[in-house]
């Protein structure tokens, strides 16, 4: 009795010391999300500022300045292999703003890629490298009251 | 006096009706998951670990006190309850998807599984011993969800939102009424939903240090809180965001602080309720959601003040320390403004932030950005004072008038709320968004759970010098936990189930039923 109990105390202590080893995979892509990721446009993006406003209208986000230049959507972490090369494509039609899209790391602390805004509508293209991260985000500064339209955003994994 | 109660393991195996070797099945079970996760997806490793540690903490505290098949299913259900959105339960709901798109909703759920499973295993008779108030509750509930559906056209989501957040929870508040006669076993199973509730608080918090790190002072708790508003690691893998993990740890930290307290109780079941309510304080303070917080406070001192009413000032310990570290963490000097400014609109002031699901404004903003009034709450940290929150949440009671308004007497339909409103999506209270879904039948069911706590807690006030101290300990953790959830209902919007997952909802209601029991049973 003693020594199965030993048995179950000892296995569990070990899967436990191996699920904390082995805890960092989770921020890894699952099998969806391998190759990349097609961002939708109801759920996968954020107001990144208090006054900015997100909609979604005819599968467009739309995206409404607040009253300041500055950080306006920024999306949910996205799952990435560190040390891998991603292509980033967003097509944006915006009413005459300056602007960039940047790749962030998940915390917005640090920035992997910027590129601007089309002048008024267009592909923007960013080519980074994930370096130490597991996780990016997407994010678009723009100057107050003004208008983005995002139609198409996605990651691809270039290898 | 009471420990009597709980007998040898070796006792429990002859009772409870399934052969000893029931557990060695389990064990044997839980290392081919473990294994098979490890090679295929070994970041899930974690989570099926605690459920071994979990699992091992509720067979050992628990089992011995459980007589027959009947309360051994309710301790299983239990102990299941708060795995609700875990790793294996996610796989289970996606694949039953894949194969039956249809009707996913009655299969996909582990806790409908489990239900299919004990009414074929072990025959419920009529729960007795439960308060009418309680039963009229139910019924009303279940009327109201049944006919607002009905009228809606009986779509598949009003289907799902009965059947997961509804039917289900109190088919199961039932059996553990029917199927649980001691207070021992009541205690065990509060045990083993304490023990369960383990793993999504200790994921949390492994998510939650995985990214952000050990947060060394106020301001770096705040600063971290400023981003939960998206989902990262901690809300992916709890309960989808952190007003819901928030939720949960409240009403695991009152009953673990009871169940914790009692020296009758089992040393396993103390220890393991001191170990889920460490979990749930730590959970609260990460996430910092000040709702939950103050609910917790309050119900801490409740349940430290009838304790101590009972058994002296040393039974109070728990729950004394529990609510001295949240209100030590709440009172930081970079946390304070954030967490006062909640307090004149408590009513409608829980933080939004995590409850977010896409296009929603985030609480403060990201220092450096544009915003409303900026404070400094540390050198380089300014974070955005207006409470954004409170206007959201009166928004939506407002609209959920309205909704109602325009749909009385029986309202939209369960789990429609969200069509009527997609601004906010849901009421942010529970008694609204019942009025709202399933008009005045729902409102008074609200109504007559409330009166049901409230009755079956001044029972226990008034004959509990008569019981033995398991007796009080299974009832006070059951209907503290019971009324921290109809707290939270009412001021911060907890429901009994989102998005198929009903986790809150089985915790109340089998925690309803096992207070009550404990209050009718014999010890």
């Amino acid at each position: 009795m003693k020594q199965r109990r030993l048995v179950v105390v000892v296995a569990i202590a070990a899967a436990l010391v191996g699920g904390l080893v082995l805890l960092p995979h989770a921020l890894e892509p699952g099998r969806a999300e391998s190759n990349g990721i097609v961002l939708s446009v109801s759920g996968d993006w954020f107001a990144a500022s208090p006054n900015a406003a997100l909609k979604t209208r005819s599968r467009q986000l739309v995206v409404e300045t607040g009253p300041k230049f500055g950080y306006q959507a920024v999306t949910r972490p996205l799952a990435v292999f560190p040390r891998t090369r991603y292509r980033a494509r967003l097509s944006i039609t915006q009413n005459r703003t300056r602007g960039y899209v940047r790749v962030m790391d998940a915390r917005l602390d640090r920035e992997l890629a910027s590129a601007p805004l089309p002048l008024r509508n267009g592909e923007v293209e960013l080519v980074f490298d994930t370096g130490p991260e597991s996780r990016v985000a997407l994010l678009l500064v723009a100057g107050a009251h003004s208008r983005l339209n995002v139609s198409e955003a996605s990651i691809l994994r270039l290898g | 006096m009471a420990g009597a109660s709980f007998s040898s393991r070796r006792h429990l195996a002859s009772n409870f009706g399934w052969p000893q070797s029931v557990g060695t099945l389990a064990f044997a079970l839980w290392l081919v998951a473990a294994f098979g996760v490890g090679v295929v997806r070994p970041g899930e490793l974690f989570e099926i670990a605690m459920m071994g540690v979990a699992g091992l903490l509720a067979w050992s505290a628990a089992a011995s006190a459980l007589q027959g098949r009947g309360a051994a299913l309710v301790a299983l259900a239990c102990f299941a309850a708060p795995l609700g959105n875990t790793w294996p339960a996610r796989t289970w709901a996606h694949a039953v998807e894949q194969v039956l798109p249809a009707g996913a909703w009655l299969f996909g759920n582990t806790s409908s599984l489990l239900l299919f499973a004990a009414v074929a295993v072990a025959r419920p008779g009529f729960p007795a011993g439960v308060p009418r108030l309680a039963l009229s509750a139910a019924a009303m509930l279940t009327a109201g969800a049944l006919l607002s559906t009905t009228l809606a056209g009986l779509p598949e989501s009003g289907l799902q939102a009965v059947w997961v957040g509804i039917l289900v929870p109190i088919a199961w508040g039932a059996l553990a009424a029917c199927w649980i006669r001691r207070a021992a076993e009541a205690v065990a199973c509060l045990t083993a939903l304490v023990a369960g509730a383990l793993v999504p608080l200790a994921v949390g918090v492994a998510a939650y240090v995985l990214e952000f790190g050990v947060p060394g002072s106020g301001a770096d708790l705040l600063r971290v809180k400023m981003e939960l508003y998206r989902p990262f690691l901690i809300q992916e893998t709890t309960l989808g965001n952190v007003g819901h993990i928030a939720s949960l740890a409240v009403l695991v930290l009152v009953a673990a602080a009871v169940l914790a307290a009692v020296p009758s109780v089992p040393a396993v079941a103390r220890c393991t309720a001191a170990l889920s309510g460490a979990a749930a304080a730590i959970v609260l303070v990460l996430v910092l959601e000040r709702g939950p917080i103050f609910v917790a406070l309050a119900g801490l001192v409740v349940v430290g003040l009838t304790l101590a009413r009972f058994m002296g000032a040393a039974a109070t310990a728990p729950a004394a320390v529990a609510a001295a570290f949240l209100l030590g963490v709440s009172l930081l000097p970079s946390v304070r403004p954030y967490v006062a400014e909640a307090l004149p609109s408590l009513g409608a002031g829980q933080s939004e932030a995590g409850e977010t699901t896409g296009s929603q404004r985030p609480p403060t903003a990201k220092p450096g950005t544009n915003g409303g009034p900026d404070v400094e709450v540390a050198p380089g940290v300014v974070i955005d004072a207006g409470d954004a929150s409170t206007e959201v949440r009166f928004g939506a009671a407002s609209t959920a008038v309205d909704v109602f308004a325009d749909h009385a007497p029986f309202g939209v339909g369960t789990g429609q709320y969200g069509r009527y409103d997609p601004g906010h999506t849901a009421a942010h209270s529970l008694p609204l968004q019942l009025l709202a879904e399933d008009g005045i039948p729902g409102v008074i069911g609200f109504a007559l759970l409330v009166a049901a706590v409230v009755m079956l807690a001044l029972g226990v006030l008034r004959r509990g010098r008569r019981w033995t101290h398991v007796r009080i300990a299974a009832s006070a953790a059951g209907l503290a936990a019971a009324g921290g959830f109809l707290v939270q209902a009412s001021l911060v919007g907890t429901t009994f189930a989102t998005a198929g997952v009903n986790v809150l909802g089985l915790v109340f209601w089998v925690s309803l039923a096992l207070g009550a029991r404990a209050v009718q049973a014999t010890e």
